[in-house]
């Protein structure tokens, strides 16, 4: 369980001001839940995600992870970035086997475990090509591997398909939800993209700019495992599209 | 390099030559002086057949690669030092901001006076000339090698130390080897101009003692082969960038 009670963080910006990028944000996420945060650009949700994974110390305020405040990053958290951040030099396989030779796991056993995970993401014929070698949709499944490999319990996942195409992200969508049910992880998922969001989520947290903040929390109703062909024909899930596209309108225009 | 591009890059090399030939055979300058490439090769093949110009040339490669690894390996140490810590980079930028500007040949005659005239100041002064492009490249590369790489890792469980040699170096890589070329090129000229103030052996000696005794052919000779080195270790050096870069997006 992630428990954020009056989380803050000032910057100092380049003129010497300080700048409020987050403002007392309140936050609580269940185990195995699947939570998007979304917003306009500068509201701070990615900085809040950097803060939850220890790569970003906070202000104010304090983040607890099962009770323990959060110090610095750890294998408890695995990140997802947009940019898939993978290490050049190593091949698919040696990306994904990192965590559990850091682990201490011995090669032939974290190649193995680094195999039954290429699996899942669907690239077992990919193991020996490096990165540069592979499309970005490929990319974002070797770094998803990469971050299950060592078994974190929650996934901080910074708008993974943001740099995708719409055709990529779809199955990158479908693959990750298909994952989550079997292993039920906690996510919090930054996103642009509320059709993206409300179709993921268990709940969508919509924060607004300046200073960056949380202005609401919608739980999303629909009933799982959700197909998106049949969401399409569904009402519900296009008012909550609909609700949330208003809001995050709104709050661009009260800030401007 | 496609092999039309390998021919193409030997062009330049024949104008120079040609160049060269024309402006000796146009007896703008005594023959005396600037001899044609021709005489110049001629001798060059003559003196390759004697066994003390191999020593000659073994000692110049000698001071030339030992000299630029220990640069290698000093100037990278520097900066991984440097990366380490705030303390540690505003320490170690510190003494490079002095020490980078200074001419360090005026170092060589004390150099000579600690070390001597053998080996050891010619490699010194390879070495501390060279450190620095290696230090600043490889400086340069670790501070810009992508946030979330690192931050990726660290989530993974590496240490602070772990990322340092195992991400942060190896993403750094293509840095450092671009330093090391800039440090080879350095390299070959420095034990070149160090052998020439003051040796008794290598290429550089050569050059002089040609000069003293006013044998102009014999000049020419130990540069070409100076260049020649250069060439072959920076295609030695780019050989190596390739097979260290197989998975990078730039190489």
């Amino acid at each position: 369980m992630i428990a954020i009670e009056h989380l803050s963080k000032r910057f100092k910006t380049a003129a010497g001001k300080d700048h409020l990028a987050l403002s007392d944000i309140n936050l609580e996420l269940q185990s195995g839940e699947f939570v998007s945060i979304i917003g306009p650009s500068g509201c701070g949700k990615s900085t809040l995600l950097y803060m939850i994974g220890g790569f970003v110390p906070a202000s104010d305020g304090k983040i607890l992870i099962d009770g323990r405040p959060v110090t610095g990053p750890g294998p408890d958290r695995g990140p997802v970035f947009q940019e898939f951040a993978l290490f050049a030099w190593k091949t698919v396989l040696q990306n994904i086997a990192y965590g559990l030779r850091l682990q201490g796991k011995s090669k032939p056993e974290a190649e193995e475990r680094a195999r039954v995970l290429l699996r899942m993401v669907g690239l077992e014929r990919f193991a020996n090509f490096y990165p540069k070698e592979l499309s970005g949709g490929m990319k974002q499944r070797v770094a998803i591997a990469r971050t299950l490999a060592y078994n974190p319990e929650i996934l901080l996942m910074d708008e993974p398909f943001g740099a995708l195409d719409a055709h990529t992200r779809t199955h990158l969508q479908r693959d990750l939800l298909r994952i989550w049910e079997e292993h039920r992880k906690t996510v919090l998922f930054v996103t642009h993209s509320v059709e993206e969001a409300v179709y993921l989520s268990d709940r969508v947290i919509v924060m607004a700019a300046g200073p960056g903040r949380i202005a609401r929390i919608i739980p999303i109703e629909l009933e799982r495992p959700r197909q998106r062909s049949e969401l399409m024909f569904d009402r519900r899930y296009q008012e909550y599209i609909t609700e949330i596209e208003g809001m995050i309108d709104a709050f661009e225009a009260a800030a401007a | 390099m496609s092999r039309d591009s390998k021919l193409l890059g030997l062009l330049p090399i024949a104008g120079l030559i040609l160049l060269w030939g024309w402006l000796a055979a146009s007896g703008m300058a005594p023959k005396a002086l600037l001899p044609s490439p021709v005489a110049v090769a001629q001798r060059l093949v003559e003196l390759l057949g004697q066994g003390d110009f191999w020593a000659h040339i073994a000692t110049t490669l000698f001071r030339l690669v030992t000299g630029f690894l220990i640069a290698l390996v000093a100037g990278t140490a520097l900066a991984i030092l440097s990366a380490s810590s705030e303390v540690t980079q505003t320490a170690v930028n510190a003494f490079v901001r002095i020490l980078a500007p200074l001419p360090k040949i005026a170092l060589y005659p004390a150099m000579i006076l600690i070390l001597g005239f053998g080996h050891s100041s010619k490699i010194a002064l390879v070495a501390i000339e060279a450190a620095f492009p290696i230090y600043l490249a490889t400086y340069q590369g670790m501070r810009n090698v992508d946030q979330k790489l690192i931050w990726a890792a660290r989530s993974a469980g590496a240490s602070r130390l772990h990322c340092l040699l195992f991400v942060m170096l190896p993403a750094a890589a293509p840095s450092i080897l671009t330093g090391a070329r800039v440090a080879l090129v350095i390299s070959c000229i420095v034990v070149f101009l160090s052998e020439m103030m003051s040796s008794t052996e290598g290429l550089g000696y050569v050059l002089i003692d040609a000069a003293r005794n006013f044998r102009t052919i014999d000049m020419f000779v130990p540069i070409i082969l100076i260049s020649a080195l250069g060439l072959g270790l920076g295609a030695g050096l780019s050989a190596l960038r390739k097979r260290l870069l197989t998975g990078y997006p730039q190489a």
